[in-house]
């Protein structure tokens, strides 16, 4: 079953400085929706209203879930207002670009806290085989990173928002994080912002783009366009 | 989530600030030993006080770990009730022991 998460009516300011007014947005579960921008455009500001834990003039997001709408009901619009999902990660977990694991804990105790497999995270990426009981503020920035994006993304949810994924990573790891949103794709839906614009082009299904507080379905650039 | 999860993240986040925590608590139970009930009202705000300090410094220096709980469907009002009213009671106990073990 295919179930589509909805943001609109969204409209932040910044005291007098209008950042986000015209926004539509749709993500579907079996689909990556890529988010393009400039810096300070609202990409993170946008991830974060959706999630629902920054406060906004105006804000509107529904999850269509008709498994628990019942028919019978006046209610029958398929769509479930989400004021907070931050409460409900079975809905929808976030990523923010920043390392969110507190620093005490290890991969093997985080893995066991989101319900996963350590083995399949050394697998993924085998340097976690010896660094599976080490604290995550002595593992290395990159490393923090994929952990991050691992759990996130792996852990059961409808939905998932990944703020800047493959920044800080090495170009193979990078690699192994597009097969992983490829193969996870299947099960959930992706809403994935970054400033590396070709990544964010090769595992999209569809690409908005922020500019002026609006977004737009992208086109993917031609190679001619790249060149001018 | 399994309540054993949940207990287990409640601890963690109680960790963040129970070494600062855990002093207090010891001086305001010396204090108490030393001086007695004259000065329960004055411990008891100081408590309150040092408590209000935890929140506002977890919540500015380690804001950005609340997105770990959160994505794990913990609210920052639970692990603040939760946490602060374990800390007091951990507060209140060790008073009533001392009274009671002060000859």
């Amino acid at each position: 079953m295919t179930h589509t998460l909805t943001a609109k009516d969204i409209r932040l300011k910044f005291g007098d400085r209008p950042i986000l007014s015209d926004i539509h947005i749709q993500c579907h579960t079996g689909r990556i929706t890529g988010l393009l921008g400039r810096n300070g455009t609202g990409k993170t500001s946008l991830m974060r209203i959706i999630y629902g834990d920054l406060p906004c003039d105006s804000r509107t997001v529904t999850l269509d879930d008709s498994r628990t709408i019942n028919l019978d009901d006046s209610r029958t619009q398929n769509n479930i207002p989400l004021p907070r999902p931050y409460t409900q990660p079975d809905r929808i977990r976030y990523m923010p670009q920043f390392n969110f694991v507190p620093g005490s804990l290890t991969p093997e105790r985080i893995c066991r806290d989101f319900n996963l497999d350590i083995r399949g995270l050394e697998s993924a990426f085998p340097e976690f085989h010896t660094l599976r009981r080490q604290h995550i503020r002595e593992l290395s920035t990159g490393q923090r990173r994929l952990i991050n994006i691992y759990i996130i993304t792996r852990s059961s949810s409808q939905f998932v928002m990944l703020d800047e994924p493959f920044t800080l990573l090495s170009p193979i790891q990078i690699e192994k994080v597009k097969a992983i949103l490829e193969e996870e794709k299947q099960n959930k839906g992706i809403l994935i912002t970054d400033h590396l614009h070709q990544h964010i082009w090769d595992v999209s299904d569809e690409v908005y783009t922020l500019a002026d507080g609006r977004t737009r379905i992208t086109s993917p650039p031609t190679p001619k366009s790249r060149m001018l | 989530m399994k309540f054993p999860a949940i207990i287990r993240l409640l601890l963690t986040f109680y960790k963040s600030f129970f070494l600062f925590s855990l002093p207090i608590t010891l001086i305001c139970a010396l204090l108490y030993w030393e001086y007695g009930s004259p000065i329960l009202k004055v411990l008891a705000w100081f408590k309150l006080l040092t408590q209000g300090l935890t929140w506002n410094f977890i919540r500015t220096y380690k804001k950005k770990e609340f997105y770990y709980y959160r994505n794990l469907g913990l609210r920052d009002t639970i692990l603040w009730s939760v946490t602060l009213g374990l800390d007091l009671s951990g507060f209140i106990l060790l008073l009533i022991l001392t009274h009671q073990l002060h000859p």
